[in-house]
């Protein structure tokens, strides 16, 4: 069986296992790291330092240094040919009888052994007797005369000088102890440290004092760390980190000769072959910083392990089997999110009380008190993690569910008072919802102020910071809300503004809009959308129609030609009868009628449908008028109609179609030709205003116009009966289209019986 | 005498074609598809053909492209099809003129006459290269005798007509405007606008031109001047 496919239960269960496991793991390694003595030191020095560079070597070696001189010291004082020498003299007292005695080593030890002392292990002076010389302190008590392992020391006060035997024997045996420990550490055994310290005494003889053997200087050097001082240099020749701050002092201090002809050599194998303090220290360094190594690393994994479990974990709560589509939430999940976050702040404050009280004890019986501190850290951390973890999972199936903001209590509150509030009258609302802002501002400046008056009673620090965080957050909030209003209503006038200049298609783009702004603009949107099929449609069906009468008027115009050809072919056969004679003049005229009427129908539903190519060029107004009154002047002399021309002297330029201009005029000029009343006089003029090129022509219709302006034009779309029968009466319904279409102004004005028509097109020039 | 070859399918119409033709001298010969035509065609001797459009079989359109092929006679295409779209493809594959139904008959005869005159007459024409003849299509105007010709027959003009149209042809293509008209025929300034220009345009176009309307040779450009067609 694959991973993918277990239960869910059981890779819920093993999610929290393992969650807790690397939540262990993590806390295990951070134990260990903060418990490294090199804890605090960052991680550099795992990769950059040595164990010869850290401050336990340096400390090892200032104490090795007090070792060698103490060493170099008692040498001389106890040494004769390499050997002890029993018989060196120690110190000299006088007793209260007058007798003075010189007690040598062996005298002075064999003293001392008698009383009960003895060397240990370690050269450390040891035992002793029940009772002791000087507590019985009078005047048996001699007189020191001289000490040769002190000669230094001087007595001030009349009591200092008397110092008991076994005291002084006690003394000798601590010096030997001493001696043996170095002789025993670095000599007899061998030692990861080699030392050489050389004296000039005044004779001139070398006094040599080393563990060397006959290594030279060099060989030493290379052994590794190595420190090397003359009397006569001021500088330190060596490869260490720190200095022993006492190998100055004490090398100087031990030369007992006039002379500056010293040195001292000490170094350090750093492949510590020999088991001693520094093999020991290094081992150890090199222990602590594997534990800090894997400390970091079970950090690490632990860390990475637990936000994977975690991730994975949300993934799945809330998830079964049983019903893959569904969140289940636990029946304590059923609480108010408000609720959740109280349970919580109780468990915060319970862990609070416990770590204080009970849990302490209970540690104690485990744990040492040197790691209580840590211990209830640890604790209290794990505890508040893990409430916090509980918490956010049950918030994240909340939010799954889509319960976190309708199972709250806010908004429980808000559903109840808000649709009682909808029924009031929107300014009541709007003024209500703004006392409303004035006053949770008001609230929370007011517990600002409150707090922040008494911070130092409450103890807590910053708390009053929270109510002017959540005043700036509402702030916000408000701010965003009144933002977002603010472009609904830029976007929605947008669309609106567009939809009315006649962008029909127009959609507006309600993303991210309020509930409210959403509507509106889902409204408009099927406004548009409907305009828009309007639209379409009628353009459609103009073009429909002018296709129809297209394809009509070419069937009509077949017969048609026969009709004219053969009333034609009758007149010429020079019939005699006035009857028959006015009967084929009927004839005639009403075919030519018909053959008129078929096409101007043809090209008024294709101008009025915009179903025309134009060829749109510069063309001058003033000469287009001049052509046409040269084309009309002596049709109108047939009605004695006299064609009055104002035209100004230079031209003027317009974009149209110059072919399509002609025929607006021609129509106007046929208008006037066929309804101006004989004898009178038809104008025309052309001028230039405000940018725009104006021709007008102007006559006075012989028949009264008792017809609506607009009407004039609009016969062909309204199926009206044209009014004579000369004509097809679509002559300006013609002309107006073909202006418009070529972006031009076609008016027409009745006053009375005076016709006038007006055209208006954007100038060039 | 020639031969004219009418096709249409509208047989009445064919009817009244080959009256008017007949009446002004001509043999006509009919028929009535695309196929019947081309047929005729290869067994007589065809002057002249005048066809219709909209035809079932053959239509005028591939009837046209298919004597074409063979033969260089004037087309005259009729048809109910007047928008300026059909006019050009009629044009364009080889047809000489286009007339629209319902048609003027006198405007036919006269136009079939023009085109024969121009067929027959070519040779002529382009053997008369004088200095002072100027031509254009089958309009002629000869400066030396002051004469117009058109097709070969003589216009009468008056001598401001005929100014305007030798200034015309000399400067085929060219588009005058009324008044660079006005200063080079009356040789002053063209001030206070009347319609004198535009009123002898007129007369000479309905002294050259079988349908003034639709003028062949003196064309009007609209709101810029007046040009004589370049051929």
């Amino acid at each position: 069986m694959k991973q993918g496919h277990l239960p869910i239960a059981i890779k819920k269960q093993a999610l929290i296992f393992l969650h807790l496991l690397f939540l262990c793991l993590s806390f295990a390694g951070i134990t260990f790291i903060i418990f490294n003595p090199n804890y605090g030191r960052g991680l550099n020095w795992l990769q950059e330092e040595d164990y010869a560079d850290t401050h336990s070597f340096s400390r090892q070696l200032e104490e090795d240094v007090d070792n060698v001189f103490r060493y170099v010291h008692y040498k001389d004082l106890l040494e004769l040919d390499g050997e002890v020498n029993l018989d060196a003299e120690m110190f000299c007292v006088t007793f209260s009888s007058g007798n003075t005695k010189i007690y040598t080593l062996g005298e002075a030890v064999s003293y001392a052994r008698r009383l009960g002392y003895y060397l240990n292990d370690d050269f450390e002076v040891t035992g002793g007797p029940d009772v002791h010389e000087w507590d019985s302190q009078g005047p048996s008590t001699p007189f020191v005369e001289w000490k040769t392992y002190g000669p230094e020391e001087t007595y001030e006060g009349p009591g200092d000088g008397f110092v008991s035997v076994e005291e002084l024997s006690v003394q000798v045996m601590n010096v030997l102890g001493e001696y043996y420990q170095v002789r025993y550490n670095y000599i007899d055994v061998p030692s990861n440290l080699y030392f050489r310290v050389s004296y000039v005494d005044d004779t001139g003889n070398e006094l040599l004092y080393t563990n060397a053997g006959s290594r030279t200087n060099e060989e030493l050097r290379e052994l590794g760390r190595y420190l090397y001082m003359t009397g006569e240099s001021l500088f330190v020749d060596n490869n260490l980190r720190y200095i022993p701050e006492n190998v100055i002092s004490l090398l100087s201090t031990n030369n007992r000769y006039g002379n500056q002809d010293y040195y001292i050599l000490l170094a350090v194998d750093i492949n510590f072959p020999n088991p001693d303090p520094y093999a020991e220290a290094q081992a150890e360094y090199l222990r602590s910083r594997n534990e800090y190594i894997g400390g970091a690393i079970m950090f690490l994994l632990g860390a990475v392990g637990l936000l994977i479990t975690l991730g994975r974990m949300a993934a799945l709560t809330g998830h079964t089997d049983s019903s893959p589509d569904k969140i289940i939430r636990h029946y304590y999940d059923e609480l108010p999110v408000e609720c959740l976050l109280l349970v919580c702040l109780a468990a915060f404050w319970l862990v609070h009380l416990a770590l204080s009280s009970v849990i302490p004890r209970v540690i104690r019986l485990v744990i040492s008190d040197s790691y209580q501190d840590y211990a209830r850290k640890m604790i209290r951390y794990i505890l508040i993690y893990l409430i916090l973890l509980f918490a956010f999972l049950s918030l994240l199936r909340n939010y799954k569910a889509h319960m976190l903001w309708k199972g709250s209590l806010l908004y429980r509150g808000l559903h109840r008072i808000l649709p009682a509030l909808s029924g009031l009258p929107v300014p009541l609302r709007f003024t209500g919802a703004f006392i409303g802002y004035l006053l949770a501002d008001l609230g929370l400046l007011g517990g600002f102020y409150f707090l922040y008056t008494r911070r130092e009673t409450l103890g807590i620090p910053y708390l009053y910071l929270i109510p002017l965080l959540v005043c700036a957050a509402f702030q916000i909030w408000i701010y965003l809300l009144l933002y977002r209003g603010r472009v609904e209503n830029q976007k929605i006038a947008e669309g609106i503004f567009k939809m009315s200049a006649g962008d029909a298609g127009y959609k507006i783009d309600s993303d991210g809009f309020s509930e409210q702004a959403e509507k509106v603009s889902q409204a408009l949107n099927s406004l548009s959308d409907g305009l828009e099929t309007a639209l379409s449609e009628q353009v459609k069906s103009e073009r429909l129609k002018a296709d129809l009468i297209t394809n009509v008027s070419h069937d009509i115009k077949t017969p048609l030609t026969s009709i004219i050809n053969y009333v034609d072919l009758l007149k010429r056969e020079h019939i005699s009868d006035p009857k028959v004679q006015g009967y084929l003049e009927v004839l005639d005229q009403k075919s030519q009628r018909l053959k008129t009427l078929t096409e101007d129908l043809v090209e008024a539903s294709k101008a009025s449908s915009g179903n025309i190519k134009l060829e749109i060029s510069e063309i001058d107004l003033v000469e287009l008028v001049q052509q046409a009154g040269g084309e009309f002047e002596e049709r109108f002399a047939v009605r004695h109609l006299d064609l009055v021309s104002t035209l100004p002297d230079e031209s003027i330029l317009i974009a149209a179609d110059g072919r399509r201009m002609w025929r607006v005029l021609e129509n106007l000029y046929n208008n006037a030709f066929k309804y101006a009343m004989e004898n009178s006089r038809i104008y025309v003029a052309v001028e230039k205003k405000d940018g725009h090129a104006y021709f007008t022509i102007k006559n006075v219709s012989a028949s009264p116009l008792n017809i609506n302006a607009d009407e004039l034009t609009e016969r062909f779309v309204r199926g009206d009966v044209a009014r004579t029968t000369e004509g097809s009466g679509l002559g300006l319904s013609i002309a107006k289209s073909l202006t418009q279409l070529q972006g031009g102004s076609f008016e027409i004005y009745i006053d009375g019986d005076l016709f006038k028509a007006q055209i208006g097109f954007p100038a060039l020039n | 005498m020639q031969t004219i070859l009418v096709c249409d399918d509208d047989k009445q119409i064919v009817e009244a074609i080959d009256i008017y033709l007949t009446g002004e001298g001509f043999r006509v010969i009919k028929a009535y598809d695309g196929y019947e035509a081309l047929e005729l065609l290869e067994n007589n001797q065809v002057d002249l053909m005048v066809v219709d459009v909209m035809m079932p079989g053959l239509d005028g359109i591939r009837t046209t492209l298919k004597v074409r092929e063979t033969s260089s006679i004037p087309i005259i295409i009729l048809s109910a099809k007047s928008e300026d779209n059909d006019k050009i493809l009629g044009l364009n594959i080889g047809a000489d003129d286009y007339i629209s139904k319902p048609f003027n008959p006198l405007e036919l005869v006269a136009r079939v006459k023009s085109h024969l005159r121009r067929y027959t007459q070519l040779g002529n024409l382009t053997a008369q290269t004088a200095e002072n003849v100027y031509k254009c299509g089958g309009l002629q105007i000869n400066d030396d005798n002051k004469e117009v010709l058109v097709d070969g027959e003589l216009i009468k003009l008056t001598p401001i007509e005929y100014n305007i149209l030798l200034l015309l042809v000399k400067n085929a293509g060219k588009v005058f405007s009324i008044d660079e008209i006005y200063e080079q025929i009356w040789n002053e300034e063209a001030i206070g606008a009347d319609n004198t220009v535009a009123v002898h345009i007129r007369h000479i176009r309905e002294k050259i031109e079988i349908n003034p309307r639709e003028p062949r040779y003196l064309k009007v450009v609209w709101g810029v001047g007046y040009k004589i067609e370049k051929q």
